[in-house]
């Protein structure tokens, strides 16, 4: 395919783009001058821009095969007919001096000089108001579009942009409306549902007018609205079931005193003078008594309970299924819902992005929650950056000092099993002696399994998926040798609540 | 879209009738007919069968006509039934052809043929008066715009319905833009009307066109360019 063909490929999938949301060929022309005249540059690269900008993903949309077209440039119109027939019928009339002519001549001329009185459309304000500017996922906002128009006569055809990744729940965000003698007052109300976290521009407003007869020339408008949609990532209300206290099945009660934040009064051992430590915490008397060559010095109680560091995977790894439902996408609302519930409760919890090489230090409160969530909007690709091993080496100064819970939320496979094995290993080597005691490590791996967000979509593919899943099998008994809790979550299959509940058991 | 799809009926049963009216004022076409029943009964045997066709020769020309216009309106079409109309229309009026014989440039021979083939088409004015014939004229002419906006309304209808706009719109938009294409008609044949009846207060003397060819000419020229220039606009 030469370049002309391509470009060529590329201007009639717009056009069908174009055609499939209610807008004429003359509207994809009139986004073509402005793109030329806004970036200076040729007719091909403005389609290939604004190709790109309509359709980021590198599958194509597909061809439709049914295509009906309403010609309203560039066809005959309507009056051109009109005027036509008129001075045939008045040439014949004054020729042949016959009236019946001359009479039916005026009707068309006069029908045509009515409309032609007539102006397209326009002199419209738009106005945009959102219920909300601030949502969660599957949130639901209410968008009202105020429209005036005050001059013309003909159809008006809106388009209220939806966001990308932006559902359409109720009403309709194109309208088709017929302008009359009178100035037309119009509020489109429609509501969208926010599919995918982020941050998202308010989309234009885009208006198309059409002369009654098509007379005269379309004309285009493009209102462009200020301000940002934030959609924050959805964070499940997990609640703990309530037991009777037992001993906890992995090292990390909830009653555990943080190594972390500010000292508090109360004295909670003597221990030996560790790099870094003040020196007025060092007790003379009791390094006198023992005669010890390193001095002892008091250790107090610290505010806050104990720290959990969440790693997230965002590597290719997580790369299944669509660009709404996937691990990364799950994944997020996980660390939300987790990090809410946890800081709630007063941990410090910090935040580690593995593959996009984002860590968020561990703290506590409520910050440090829109914290974590200011880093999630943003996060989008996918990228082998950084390893998990990496971050593991990179972030040790938390495990080491913190001694931490250890959450990673990732999609266990084949080929990312070696990579947590070392991951962990670390982790392990890291925490030291705390977790030599135990016979458990303080690592719990959420595993976000896809198989089943289209399990259900083809007949016998329940059986492949379970087929499938038998391999995980084997790759936990793997990473529950170096002693990991693995929690798997059936997206698809499971909610979060039910997946989080025997993970928060083990937390008492 | 039911609305236009009712009109369009009406501009087709409207039109029948005036075909039918125009058929029966024809002083030439039952001698015609009459003519070739008799050469196919004489001819082809058993031609006495095909008499009732012959007799009811009006009411089958219509039958046609009604089964390609139904064929049309399952199109969404209408206007072509309309231009049959107003071509037939034209030949009941065509006695006014007879200002040819008056060109002095023809010959003889062809100024009689002229004579003759005007003959042919000759109207009976009992069975249609020119008042009448006027009156059919201007409601051809404005079936012809209401069939073709009717047309233009469908495809914009079916190009909003296919589009996913909703269809309280689509109907909404099919009514406004009918009564409007009423309100404009309306003031059309309103205009005229006050024409006519200046034309009977003697103010306007349309019939007497004795204004000259360039005049005419000249006329129709600046009007046509007044409207070229506001469709350039």
């Amino acid at each position: 395919m030469n370049r002309n063909e391509d470009v060529n490929t590329l201007y009639e999938e717009l056009l069908d783009y174009y055609d499939s949301i209610g807008l004429s060929a003359g509207y994809l022309e009139f986004k073509i001058n402005k793109m030329m005249e806004e970036k200076k540059c040729s007719r091909e690269e403005a389609i290939k821009n604004l190709y790109t900008q309509k359709f980021p993903s590198i599958i194509r949309p597909k061809r439709r095969t049914t295509n009906v077209k309403v010609e309203r440039e560039g066809d005959e119109t309507s009056t051109a007919v009109y005027l036509r027939m008129s001075f045939i019928l008045l040439i014949l009339g004054v020729l042949l001096l016959n009236k019946h002519y001359v009479y039916m001549s005026l009707i068309p001329m006069i029908f045509t000089l009515f409309c032609v009185l007539f102006n397209t459309p326009d002199e419209i304000t738009v106005q945009k108001e959102l219920s909300k500017v601030k949502c969660r996922v599957d949130d639901i906002v209410e968008i009202k579009v105020r429209l005036i128009v005050k001059k013309g006569i003909g159809f008006i055809i809106v388009r209220d942009v939806v966001p990308k990744d932006f559902e359409l729940v109720k009403g309709s965000n194109v309208r088709a409306l017929f302008k009359g003698l009178k100035p037309l007052k119009m509020t489109i109300t429609y509501s969208v549902k926010c599919s995918l976290k982020g941050i998202y521009e308010i989309p234009p407003t885009e208006i198309e007018t059409i002369h009654i007869l098509g007379f005269k020339k379309n004309k285009y408008f493009e209102f462009r609205h200020e301000g940002k949609i934030t959609v924050l990532p959805l964070a499940f209300s997990i609640r703990r079931i309530r037991m009777v206290p037992t001993r906890s099945s992995i090292p990390i009660p909830m009653t555990a005193i943080s190594r972390r934040g500010s000292i508090t009064t109360d004295f909670r051992e003597i221990r030996k003078y560790v790099y870094g430590d003040p020196v007025k915490f060092i007790n003379w008397k009791a390094t006198a008594r023992t005669g010890s060559k390193i001095p002892l010095v008091n250790e107090f109680e610290r505010e806050s309970k104990k720290t959990i560091m969440i790693f997230l995977d965002t590597t290719t790894n997580m790369k299944y299924g669509t660009t709404l439902k996937n691990p990364l996408e799950y994944g997020v609302s996980a660390v939300a819902s987790l990090s809410y519930y946890l800081l709630n409760r007063s941990f410090n919890v910090g935040v580690v992005v593995y593959g996009n090489e984002i860590s968020i230090s561990p703290r506590t409160g409520g910050d440090q929650y829109y914290r974590i969530l200011r880093k999630l909007i943003t996060l989008k690709t996918f990228s082998n950056r950084v390893s998990f091993e990496r971050s593991v080496e990179l972030n040790r100064r938390w495990i080491i000092e913190c001694t931490p819970l250890v959450f990673i939320i990732t999609n266990i496979t084949r080929y990312n099993i070696n990579e947590l094995i070392i991951g962990i290993k670390k982790i392990i080597q890291y925490l030291g002696r705390s977790v030599e005691r135990s016979k458990k490590t303080p690592v719990i791996i959420l595993d976000i399994s896809p198989l089943y967000i289209s399990a259900n979509k083809y007949k016998y593919s329940n059986l492949v998926v379970e087929m499938a899943d038998l391999e995980k099998v084997s790759l936990y008994k793997l990473l529950q040798r170096l002693g990991v809790t693995i929690i798997k979550w059936e997206v698809g299959r499971k909610s979060l609540v039910s997946a989080m509940t025997p993970l928060l058991r083990l937390i008492k | 879209m039911r609305s236009v799809t009712v009109i369009q009926l009406a501009i087709a049963l409207l039109t029948l009738l005036i075909i039918y009216h125009e058929l029966s004022a024809f002083i030439m076409l039952p001698k015609f007919i009459g003519f070739t029943k008799k050469l196919v009964v004489s001819t082809v045997p058993g031609g006495t069968l095909l008499t009732p066709i012959f007799e009811n020769y009006e009411l089958i020309i219509l039958m046609i006509l009604a089964y390609a216009s139904y064929k049309e309106l399952q199109k969404g079409k209408c206007s072509s039934l309309v231009i049959f109309a107003i071509l037939l229309y034209s030949l009941t009026i065509v006695n006014c052809f007879r200002i040819l014989t008056g060109i002095q440039v023809l010959s003889k021979n062809m100024k009689l043929l002229i004579e003759k083939l005007l003959l042919l088409l000759s109207i009976n004015h009992n069975v249609m008066p020119p008042s009448i014939s006027l009156v059919e004229g201007l409601t051809l002419i404005t079936l012809y715009i209401i069939a073709r906006e009717t047309e233009n309304l469908n495809k914009i209808a079916n190009y909003l319905t296919k589009s996913n706009f909703p269809h309280n719109d689509v109907d909404k938009v099919t009514m406004n833009y009918l009564s409007f294409l009423t309100l404009l008609l309306g003031a059309s044949i309103g205009t005229l009307m006050l024409v006519l009846y200046l034309q009977g207060l003697k103010l306007i003397t349309l019939p007497d066109i004795r204004v000259s060819l360039l005049t005419a000419i000249m006329l129709i020229a600046i009007i046509g360019l007044i409207i070229y220039r506001m469709y350039r606009e």
